[in-house]
């Protein structure tokens, strides 16, 4: 872990912050004695309900401020911790806004949705907290276009050292130089595929296992090639993953923000709650 | 990229690897697009048009969508849904029970919201008698964007009352809505768990200083069952005389000493009737229960009416020649008496020979009254004179030593009697009317099925009541033996308001005469709790 995470930011300020929300929430929820049942549409309930639209809509707005480089509202590292922090007391608001009550329908579905998005948040955090190279984007403090620099380095090396070997050995070259980094689509994931820098290694370590000094440097070479790959594509993989994880982050934290358009129309419409404003907009049109 | 040209493939393939994972914007936009059409424009259309389909259809772009079920919408809904707000009262009647239903006996069906394409907004399940208009959200929602109001809920709860009249008095505080207290779909048995536990729960709010919400109230102060209850009102007629056209009933707090009493023109000593030691029948010795005379109603709320015919008559029988015959005056009016006494002597003097029923004499039982020598009951059919003498003499027996005035009040009256009747001619009396039955504590219906585990006696001090007109009712020490108030104590039944008393209380009317039947006045009270 990092000195100061991303979860430590400012001596755990959004934390303490997130504490206070979650539990004022749970103490104004324990405290309360709602005339009939604990729901929703209780003064406490839509006090709760307020609260975690805000946050709803605050925390996927961490979405434009991670891509408007111009902005100097805060870094964004701060709005990162903020957005984690806060993240994990909507899971206590929004459980308190239900007063437990689940159903089939489209408010529990909002819920739901909700905490699957909570859930992959916390486990993204994890994966960024075990990698911290996943933050930084560097890999051994080096970018990964440094690495593909290295690797090129390495290629042009490769060619220097096979210029008076034979053509087989050339071919091994050429061959390791144009590998991919990652095999097709599944190849980002960790799975198994060919890779022509291996070949070329272990050819080059039966060749000069009888005794060729200048296939040996070569061999080096190509084992220094390997090593970066492997560098390389352990990071590409991690990234997929946290990739993945975005894919349901993202887009079901959108698909969130319909749901729970629909669940704030859908309880003003057909009226359930118990406080506020009275008084019809519109009456039904008995044909 | 020192000396690379971007032909380079690693730096093309390392900045093509750098680039998230594509679909994500587009995954974004299909949920979003999907969740808030499904969820959020479908449902509100359907509800905003209601089962006005053809409104649907016109709709310019998503019309298409709704073109088959629009046709369908409509065969499906035609002739059929006679709106409930339009429904005509249903047995409207004296709102004693103030719980009358609108006939809804012609409301088919519901009409769903077009496809119920809402259904999913359906924040839990209706009551289990609110499930028939499940599908139908207008039928309590009659407006968009409001609460459920009031009349909607009247349209089919007639005639609910007040929890005081408006007129008598008009508190802020009582100007709540009915789903302030009644929220429905909290799950199909929900409604009536509110009934029980929800009912009551602010009563202090006012009744904690009753004064200051309505000075002229006879209330006292209420906070708690355990210590801040006042003893208990019984209703009891206060003016006019039994039977004797409408009485007022009041209540009236029973004394911290003494018995309250309320006449009746009936002499029943209970105390003599269920003595330990037993009492004279023809069958001998027997010990009386309560339950002989006090036989429960259909519910085993309430006790039904005792009667001469099941509960007394038995032993009080009426007979005319007791020592002669089984022949018994009809327990009726006095004409009725004095007819059957004249034509039965009539027969005496005519034919020379009692008529006797068809059984064995069975034994009677001599009313000793106090302070009077003890005697045989007398015989009038070998005394001398005419029929119309020894009728005469035996009505003066029955009315005034053996039978009637066992129980009445009886006192003779100048004649002649009724024109016509055989018995016009006899000595004439009046037989005061006994007071009708009546609801004692209107504003708490107990119920004694809830209470079958006590003894009648625990409650009630019939074993020392001498008087009919001695008021039975058990002061409050005697339920707190086993009810606590709001808090828990160990022992005993936490009893907050709700548990005896109801919220919307029937306005009480004066009694009319002839009196209802218990059982009608109990339901009437039985209904004032939800």
């Amino acid at each position: 872990m990092l000195q100061e995470s991303v979860l430590s930011l400012g001596g755990f300020r959004y934390l303490k912050l997130a504490a206070l929300v979650a539990l004022a929430s749970l103490i104004a929820y324990i405290g309360d004695d709602p005339r009939t049942v604990a729901y929703g549409g209780t003064v406490l309930g839509y006090a709760l309900g307020i609260i975690g639209a805000l946050l709803i809509v605050w925390l996927i707005l961490f979405g434009a401020r991670k891509r408007s480089y111009r902005s100097s509202l805060g870094t964004v590292q701060g709005w990162l911790s903020a957005h984690i922090w806060l993240g994990l007391s909507l899971l206590v608001v929004a459980t308190l806004h239900t007063g437990f009550q689940f159903g089939t329908n489209l408010h529990t579905l909002a819920y739901a949705v909700m905490v699957v998005v909570i859930v992959s948040g916390i486990w993204g955090v994890t994966v960024y907290m075990r990698n911290p190279s996943l933050m930084s984007g560097l890999v051994g403090g080096k970018s990964l276009q440094q690495h593909g620099v290295m690797l090129a380095e390495l290629d042009a090396e490769s060619r220097n050292l096979c210029k008076g070997m034979g053509d087989d050995i050339k071919q091994l070259v050429e061959a390791s130089a144009h590998t991919p980094i990652v095999n097709g689509l599944f190849g980002r994931f960790g799975g198994p595929g060919r890779c022509s820098t291996g070949v070329a290694v272990e050819a080059l370590k039966a060749i000069g296992l009888r005794g060729d000094k200048a296939v040996r440097d070569l061999y080096a070479v190509q084992v220094k090639r390997q090593a970066q790959l492997q560098r390389m594509r352990d990071f590409l993989r991690v990234k997929a993953w946290t990739d993945v994880w975005l894919m349901f982050h993202v887009p079901l934290s959108v698909g969130l923000i319909a749901l729970l358009a629909a669940h704030i129309v859908a309880v003003l419409f057909y009226y359930n709650g118990n406080v506020l404003f009275d008084g019809s907009t519109f009456s039904w049109s008995r044909g | 990229m020192s000396g690379h040209t971007p032909e380079d493939p690693i730096t093309l393939e390392v900045r093509r690897l750098q680039r998230p994972m594509a679909g994500r914007r587009l995954l974004s936009w299909l949920l979003f697009a999907a969740g808030g059409l499904v969820f959020l424009v479908a449902p509100l259309l359907a509800s905003l048009h209601g089962g006005d389909a053809a409104a649907l259809r016109d709709l310019p772009v998503l019309g298409a969508m709704f073109a088959d079920a629009a046709v369908q919408d409509e065969a499906r809904t035609l002739g059929r849904r006679p709106d409930p707000h339009a429904t005509p009262d249903f047995a409207k009647g004296d709102a004693a029970g103030s719980y009358q239903l609108a006939d809804l006996s012609n409301y088919q069906a519901a009409a769903p919201t077009l496809m119920a394409l809402d259904r999913w907004w359906n924040p839990g399940p209706l009551a289990s008698a609110h499930q028939p208009w499940a599908n139908d959200c207008r039928v309590c929602h009659s407006a968009g964007f409001a609460q459920v109001k009031d009349a909607d809920c009247l349209s089919c709860h007639k005639a609910v009352s007040d929890h005081v009249d408006r007129k008598v008095v008009h508190d802020a505080r009582l100007d709540v809505r009915c789903a302030t207290c009644h929220l429905d779909h909290q799950g199909a048995f929900a409604l009536a768990e509110q009934n029980k536990h929800a009912a009551g729960r602010d009563c202090a709010d006012c009744h904690g200083d009753i004064k200051k919400s309505f000075a002229k109230t006879e209330t006292q102060n209420v906070r708690d069952f355990a210590d801040e209850h006042p003893n208990f009102r019984v209703q009891i007629a206060q003016s006019g005389e039994p039977g004797a056209g409408v009485r007022e009933l009041r209540r009236v707090r029973l004394p911290a000493k003494g018995q309250l009493t309320e006449p009746s023109n009936l002499k029943f000593p209970h105390d003599v009737h269920v003595a330990k030691k037993g009492i004279s029948s023809p069958e001998g010795k027997v010990v009386m229960k309560c339950a002989n005379c006090h036989e429960p109603d259909a519910n085993g709320v309430d006790y039904k009416p005792v009667n001469m015919k099941d509960h007394c008559q038995s032993c009080h029988a009426l007979k005319m020649e007791p020592n002669l015959s089984n022949r018994e005056v009809p327990h009726g009016s006095v004409t009725e008496v004095l007819s059957t006494l004249a034509e039965f002597y009539s027969f005496v003097g005519s034919s020379g020979s009692v008529p006797r029923g068809p059984e064995p004499l069975t034994k009677t039982i001599a009313i000793q009254r106090p302070g009077e020598p003890d005697r045989a009951p007398q015989s009038f059919v070998r005394t001398g004179g005419s029929a119309q003498g020894r009728a005469s003499a035996a009505a003066v027996e029955l009315f005034e030593k053996t039978s009637c005035v066992i129980c009445h009040e009886v006192s003779r009256v100048a004649g002649p009697g009724k024109a016509g009747t055989p018995g016009r001619d006899l000595p004439q009396w009046k037989i005061a009317a006994i007071a009708p039955t009546h609801v004692w504590m209107p504003k708490s219906p107990f119920s004694h099925a809830a209470h079958t585990s006590a003894k009648c006696e625990s409650c009630h001090a019939a074993t020392e009541s001498k008087k009919s007109s001695d008021v039975l009712m058990p002061a409050i020490d005697g339920c707190r033996d086993c009810h606590a108030g709001a808090k828990p104590v160990a022992d005993k039944i936490v009893s907050n308001c709700s548990l005896c008393h109801g919220f919307h209380i029937p306005v009480a009317k004066p009694e009319a005469s002839p009196a209802k039947p218990l059982q009608k006045v109990a339901a009437a009270a039985a209904g004032a709790r939800p």
